[in-house]
C-alpha cells in the first residue's frame, strides 16, 4: 500500500516533500501517533529534514484542529514540547526544532484560549497574555505562521473571543511564557555559546516585562535588565572570544535605550545612562585582563561610548534634566578612536569595516 | 588546515569533468546518492549547469551538457499539469523551490520564449501562494518561509512580470503584491540586523541571502539595515577564512555564497578577508575527481561545487588573468544567482548599496543604486 511503501522511504531519506505530500492525502485513513512516531524516527536520522518536522506540524495541527478534547491536545503538545527538549539536547542550535517548538507554544496558547488557530503564530498568545490590561503588547506578530491554512481562509481572531477568557486562563499563559524563560536559562546555563537560546530570549523579554508589569510580585524592568546584564557578562568572562554572548549584551544596550514611550516611566534616561557606565566599567576590566586582547571587548566600547556621546546629545538638544559624570564630547569620541584603531591592530580580517568607521567618525 | 598555505590552484578541468559527469553517475540504478537527491534534481540540474556556465561560454555549456535540447526537454516534462508549478523530477507535485530552479535553467538556456512554457500559468501557480501577510508558501501544503519569498519574487522577475505597487486584485497579467511581500520580509528582521525563516526565526544566512535578495530585486532596500546586518555578516568570517552561517557554527563553502552575495547587495565585501575566504574554497576542492566539498578534505557535491565556484566569482578570482589564460570565464549576478549575461539580456531590474558604483563593475553597474544607511529604524 501507499503508506507501507511511502513509510519505508521515509524512514530511508526524510527529504523528499512529494511522499509527504502523499501520506497527508491518505491522512483519513491514519492516525496522529503513526505519523508521530514516523516523523520521529526520521528525524532520529535526519534531524534537519524540512518535510519531515513540517508534516509533524501539519498532522498536530490536523488532528488538533479535529478533536473536541482539550485535555487530549494538552497532552499531544506537552509531549511535543518534551520531544523538543529532546532533540535540542542532541543538538542545541537545531533551528527546525526551535521553530517547532514556538509553534508547539503557539499551539498551547490556542489550545488554552479554546481558540481553533494552530499555524505557530503566538498572535492569540499575546491577545491572551494581554487581555484586560491597559497596555497594548509590543507586537502582535512576535512568531509568524509556519504553516498556513488552505488559501481562502484567513486565520484571525476576534478580540471578543480573547476577553471572553477566564483570568485563571491568563495565569495559565503566563506560566506557558515562564517556562519558555526558563528553558532558554537552562539552555545557556548548560552551555552560554547558544545562540538559538539567546535568540529565543530577546522574542521574549519584552513579553517577559510587560506581563511582569502587571504582576506586583514580579521584578521590575531595572532588575530582569539588570540580571541580564550579568547573565551575560559571566558568559564574556568565561569566554571573551565566543561572540554568542556578545550580540545579546547588543541586544540589551538597545533594549535599556529610552523611547519615546518609556522615556519617563521605568526605562527612563537614569538608568539607561547608569547601564553604559557599568557596562563600560566591566568591560574594561575584562580588556585589561586580556592585555587589550579582546576585540569583541573593544567592539563592544565602541558602541557603548558612542551610545554615550548620542545619550548626551539627545538629553542636551530636549533640556532633559539628568545629570553626567563623563559628560566630555571630544573625549568620548577620541576614545570611540581608540577602539577602531585597536581593532585594525587586533582583527585585520575587518580592518576595512573598522576604516570605514573611523571615517564615519571624523566625518561627525 | 595550516594557516597561511599558498593558495591551491583552481582544477578548472576536473570541474568541468566532475560536473559533465554527474547526470551518468545519479542517474546510474545503482547510485545512492541519485536515489537520495532525485527529489531535488531539477535545483541539481540549476546547480550544475550554472557553475559550469561560469567557467565555460554558453556554445561550450550547450555542447558539453545539451542544455537546449534535452535537459530543456526534461525541465518541461517535470512540469506538474495541476498545479502549473514544476516539481523537482518528473511526476513530482509542483513547488516553489523547484519552479525557480526550472525557470533559472531556462534563463541560462535562453528559452524563456520557448513556446511549451506557460508563463501566466507559472505566474497563477505563485500568485496562488502569496497569503495576505504578504508571505509565500511552498506549496498548497501550507509551509511558510522567507525561501520561498525569495523564490516568487525572483521567478516573477525573471518572467518579466515584476510590477512594483500591483495588487493581487488585478487579474491580468496574474501578479504578486510586492508591497505586501517586501513588507513581509522585513517582518522577519532580528535585533541583529538579520532574517530567519519567518518572523520569530534565528537569523541565517541562508535565510538572509533570501530576505536581501528578495529586497534587492523588489527595491526595498531601505527596509534594513545594512550597517547592522553587513557587521552581522562580516562576523561570519572565521579564523580558517570560512565564513559560517550562525554565531559559532562551523565554516562551510555554501556560505561563501549566501554571504558573499548579501555582502555584494550591501556594498560590503571588502568588510571580509577576501584573500583568506578564496584561499579557504580553493582547499575545499577535490583535487583528483573535480569538484568542491563544504570543507577541507571533504566529499565533493554538486551544491558546494556550485557555491564554491560563485563565491570564487564574487570574490573575482575569475578575472582575465586568474585561472587558465584562454578561458573565457563569466561573472554571476548576487540577486539572481544566474550569469551576468544572462540577466542582462532579460533586461532584470533590482538595487544595490553602494558609496560608487565602478563604471567598469558591469555586474552592478546596470542597478539602480542607493546609498550606505538609508534605512527604516527598528522601533522597540
Amino acid at each position: 500500500t501507499c503508506q507501507k511503501v511511502s513509510h519505508k522511504l521515509l524512514l530511508v531519506n526524510p527529504d523528499p516533500g512529494y511522499i509527504w505530500n502523499v501520506r497527508r492525502e491518505l491522512i483519513p485513513f491514519t492516525e496522529l501517533h503513526t505519523e508521530l512516531q514516523l516523523t520521529a524516527a526520521s528525524l532520529q536520522r535526519n534531524p534537519k529534514a524540512y518535510g519531515a518536522w513540517f508534516h509533524r506540524k501539519w498532522c498536530i495541527r490536523h488532528f488538533c484542529r479535529s478533536n473536541a478534547d482539550s485535555n487530549i491536545t494538552q497532552e499531544v503538545l506537552d509531549k511535543e514540547l518534551q520531544l523538543c527538549t529532546n532533540f535540542l539536547n542532541i543538538d542545541e542550535r537545531n533551528f527546525h526544532c526551535w521553530n517547532f517548538r514556538r509553534f508547539i507554544v503557539g499551539a498551547l496558547a490556542s489550545n488554552l484560549l479554546n481558540i481553533d488557530i494552530l499555524d505557530g503564530s503566538w498572535e492569540v498568545f499575546i491577545k491572551g497574555l494581554f487581555k484586560g490590561s491597559n497596555e497594548k503588547p509590543p507586537t502582535l506578530l512576535l512568531m509568524g505562521p509556519q504553516l498556513t491554512y488552505p488559501s481562502g481562509k484567513v486565520a484571525t481572531v476576534p478580540d471578543e473571543t480573547i476577553e471572553n477568557g477566564s483570568n485563571e486562563t491568563r495565569q495559565l499563559l503566563i506560566a506557558v511564557l515562564r517556562n519558555e524563560w526558563t528553558f532558554t536559562t537552562q539552555k545557556i546555563e548548560q552551555n552560554f555559546s547558544n545562540n538559538s537560546a539567546f535568540h529565543y530570549r530577546s522574542k521574549l523579554l519584552p513579553l517577559i516585562w510587560v506581563v511582569g508589569r502587571n504582576n506586583h510580585d514580579d521584578d521590575n524592568i531595572q532588575d530582569i535588565l539588570t540580571s541580564e546584564f550579568q547573565l551575560v557578562r559571566n558568559a564574556f568572562y568565561t569566554e571573551p572570544d565566543d561572540q554568542t554572548s556578545w550580540w545579546y549584551h547588543r541586544f540589551l544596550l538597545d533594549f535599556c535605550k529610552p523611547s519615546a514611550t518609556t522615556a519617563d516611566s521605568e526605562l527612563s534616561y537614569a538608568f539607561y545612562r547608569d547601564a553604559l557606565q557599568t557596562e563600560r566599567e566591566a568591560i574594561q576590566d575584562l580588556v585589561e585582563t586580556e592585555d587589550g586582547q579582546c576585540k569583541w571587548g573593544w567592539i563592544t566600547l565602541h558602541a557603548i561610548v558612542s551610545r554615550m556621546r548620542e545619550l548626551i546629545l539627545i538629553v542636551n538638544e530636549n533640556c532633559i534634566a539628568i545629570d553626567f559624570q563623563y559628560s566630555n564630547l571630544p573625549l568620548l569620541r577620541q576614545e570611540a578612536e581608540e577602539c577602531l584603531k585597536k581593532l585594525i591592530e587586533i582583527d585585520p580580517d575587518r580592518m576595512c569595516r573598522y576604516q570605514d568607521m573611523l571615517l564615519d567618525l571624523t566625518g561627525q | 588546515m595550516e594557516e597561511n598555505q599558498e593558495d591551491p590552484p583552481f582544477f578548472d578541468n576536473l570541474h568541468e569533468s566532475y560536473i559533465t559527469s554527474l547526470a551518468a553517475k545519479l542517474d546510474a540504478p545503482t547510485s545512492y546518492e541519485g536515489a537520495v537527491t532525485e527529489h531535488l534534481r531539477m535545483s541539481g540540474v540549476y546547480w550544475s549547469i550554472t557553475a559550469l556556465s561560469l567557467i565555460r561560454s554558453a556554445d561550450e555549456v550547450d555542447a558539453l551538457m545539451d542544455l537546449t535540447g534535452s535537459i530543456v526537454d526534461w525541465v518541461f516534462k517535470c512540469a506538474d499539469p495541476q498545479t502549473g508549478g514544476f516539481g523537482g523530477n518528473i511526476g513530482h507535485d509542483g513547488h516553489m523551490l523547484y519552479t525557480l530552479s526550472a525557470i533559472q535553467i531556462l534563463a541560462v538556456a535562453d528559452r524563456l520564449s520557448d513556446p511549451r512554457l506557460d508563463k501566466n500559468r507559472v505566474l497563477k501557480f505563485i500568485s496562488s501562494l502569496q497569503q495576505p501577510d504578504g508571505s509565500f508558501c511552498g506549496d498548497a501544503w501550507g509551509e511558510v518561509d522567507t525561501r520561498f519569498s525569495y523564490c516568487a519574487i525572483s521567478c516573477v522577475s525573471l518572467l518579466g512580470a515584476l510590477v512594483p505597487g500591483i495588487s493581487s486584485d488585478d487579474k491580468q497579467p496574474p501578479g504578486i503584491d510586492l508591497d505586501k511581500a517586501v513588507h513581509y520580509v522585513a517582518s522577519c528582521r532580528n535585533f541583529d540586523g538579520g532574517f530567519g525563516c519567518v518572523p520569530g526565526a534565528e537569523s541565517h544566512a541562508g535565510q538572509i541571502f533570501c530576505c536581501v535578495g528578495a529586497l534587492a530585486i523588489a527595491g526595498a532596500l531601505h527596509l534594513l539595515d545594512d550597517d547592522l546586518l553587513s557587521w552581522w555578516l562580516a562576523e561570519r568570517q572565521c579564523d580558517s577564512g570560512g565564513l559560517n552561517g550562525r554565531p559559532e557554527k562551523q565554516a562551510d563553502v555554501c556560505y561563501s555564497w549566501w554571504i558573499l552575495s548579501a555582502l555584494s547587495i550591501l556594498g560590503r565585501v571588502h568588510w571580509i578577508n577576501t584573500k583568506k575566504l578564496q584561499n579557504f574554497i580553493l582547499q575545499c576542492q577535490d583535487d583528483v575527481d573535480g569538484g568542491i566539498a563544504d570543507r577541507p578534505q571533504d566529499m565533493a557535491d554538486v551544491f558546494h561545487t556550485f557555491f564554491g565556484i560563485s563565491g570564487l566569482s564574487l570574490l573575482g578570482y575569475f578575472k582575465a588573468g586568474e585561472g587558465e589564460s584562454d578561458r573565457v570565464y563569466r561573472e554571476i549576478d548576487p540577486l539572481y544567482a544566474l550569469p551576468v549575461d544572462v540577466v542582462q539580456r532579460l533586461n532584470l531590474t533590482g538595487q544595490v548599496i553602494s558609496e560608487t558604483i565602478n563604471p567598469t563593475d558591469e555586474r552592478l553597474g546596470k542597478y539602480d543604486v542607493i546609498s550606505r544607511g538609508g534605512n527604516i529604524n527598528i522601533s522597540k
